[in-house]
C-alpha cells in the first residue's frame, strides 16, 4: 500500500514538473511568435527585385523546418513502436503527424501566394512543387488509412512503418531542388546547382538582417511543432485514458 | 550617382500569406482545445456514471 501512494505521489510529482515545462516551452513559443513576426515584417529589410511579398520566405522556410522535424519525430516514434510494441509510441506517431500537416500546409500556402507575384502563376508542374503535393498527400493519407483500419495491432504496426517510409517524401522534397537544375524553386538556404533555371532567388547572406531573421524564424518553427507536439500527445494520452474508463464504465453496465 | 530601384508593390500577397499561416495556425490551436474540452466532459460524466451505486434490475 505505502509503495502505491509512494507511486502515485512521484508520478503525480513528476506530472506537475512536466507541466511546468509546458507552460514555460509554451509561453516562450508564444513569445517567439511575437519576435519573428517583428523581425520578418519589420526588422528585415525589403527585397529590392521582389517587395515585400519576399518576407514570406520567413514562414515558408521555417514551416517547413516545422513541418520536416514533426514528421522526422513520427519515424522515430515508427521505429520506436515496432521495437518495443508499446502504444504510447503509436500515439505519438500519430501526434506528430497531425501536428507536421498543418505546418506543411501553411508552407504549401505561403508559397503559392509567394509565387503568384514573383513566378505570375499560382501552381505550376515543377519537380519541387509536384514533391511537395506528393509529400501532403502522403501524410493526409497516413491519417485517412489509419482511421479505417479497425484492427488496433494491425493499425498500429501499418502506421509505424508507413510513418517510417513516408519520410523519404520529405527528404526528397528538400534535396530536389539542390540536384535538379530544371526547378523553378529557388535555393535559400545553401548553394543552387550550376545553370539553375530558378527564378525568384535572394542571398540569405546578402545582409545580416535577412539571416539573422531566417536563422530565427527556423529555431522558432521548429520550437513551436515541438510546443504543439507536446500538447497534442498529451491529448492523445488523456483520450486514450477516456477510452479506458470508457470500457470500464461500460463493462460494469453490461 | 546611380539611380535606388523601387521594389514592386506586392504587399497584398504578403499580408495574404501571413493572414493563412494565422488562420491555420488558429484552425490547429482551436482544434486542439476544441478536442480538450470534449474529452474533460467526456470524463466528467464517465465518472459519474462509474460513481452512481449499481441500480438492481427488476428481478419480477
Amino acid at each position: 500500500m505505502q509503495g502505491f501512494i509512494q507511486d502515485t505521489v512521484q508520478t503525480a510529482t513528476y506530472d506537475r514538473t512536466r507541466t511546468a515545462i509546458l507552460n514555460v516551452l509554451t509561453g516562450v513559443t508564444l513569445l517567439g511568435f511575437a519576435a519573428v513576426l517583428y523581425l520578418a515584417l519589420f526588422y528585415a529589410n525589403t527585397d529590392v527585385n521582389q517587395g515585400d511579398v519576399q518576407r514570406l520566405f520567413y514562414v515558408h522556410v521555417g514551416s517547413f523546418t516545422g513541418g520536416a522535424t514533426a514528421f522526422f519525430v513520427t519515424v522515430i516514434a515508427g521505429l520506436a513502436y515496432l521495437i518495443t510494441r508499446k502504444e504510447k509510441w503509436d500515439r505519438l506517431a500519430v501526434s506528430s503527424v497531425e501536428v507536421g500537416l498543418p505546418l506543411m500546409t501553411i508552407c504549401l500556402v505561403t508559397g503559392m501566394a509567394w509565387a503568384r507575384p514573383i513566378w505570375n502563376t499560382w501552381w505550376t508542374a515543377d519537380p519541387r512543387l509536384n514533391s511537395m503535393a506528393v509529400m501532403w498527400l502522403m501524410y493526409a493519407a497516413y491519417l485517412t488509412l489509419r482511421n479505417a483500419m479497425e484492427n488496433p495491432e494491425r493499425r498500429m504496426r501499418f502506421a509505424a512503418v508507413y510513418g517510417i517510409l513516408a519520410f523519404v517524401s520529405v527528404f526528397y522534397t528538400f534535396i530536389v531542388i539542390r540536384i535538379r537544375t530544371d526547378t523553378l524553386h529557388p535555393v535559400v538556404i545553401g548553394p543552387s546547382p550550376v545553370e539553375s533555371a530558378a527564378e525568384g532567388a535572394f542571398e540569405v547572406r546578402a545582409d545580416s538582417r535577412t539571416g539573422f531573421t531566417m536563422g530565427m524564424a527556423s529555431v522558432w518553427w521548429m520550437v513551436a511543432a515541438l510546443t504543439l507536439l507536446w500538447h497534442r500527445v498529451r491529448l492523445e494520452n488523456f483520450a486514450h485514458r477516456v477510452e479506458t474508463l470508457r470500457a470500464r464504465v461500460l463493462g460494469t453496465e453490461a | 550617382m546611380p539611380p535606388t530601384q523601387t521594389p514592386p508593390d506586392t504587399v497584398a500577397y504578403m499580408i495574404l500569406g501571413y493572414g493563412l499561416t494565422v488562420s491555420i495556425l488558429g484552425a490547429l490551436v482551436g482544434y486542439l482545445f476544441v478536442k480538450a474540452r470534449n474529452l474533460r466532459a467526456e470524463m466528467q460524466t464517465l465518472r459519474e456514471l462509474e460513481s452512481e451505486p449499481d441500480e438492481k434490475p427488476d428481478q419480477r
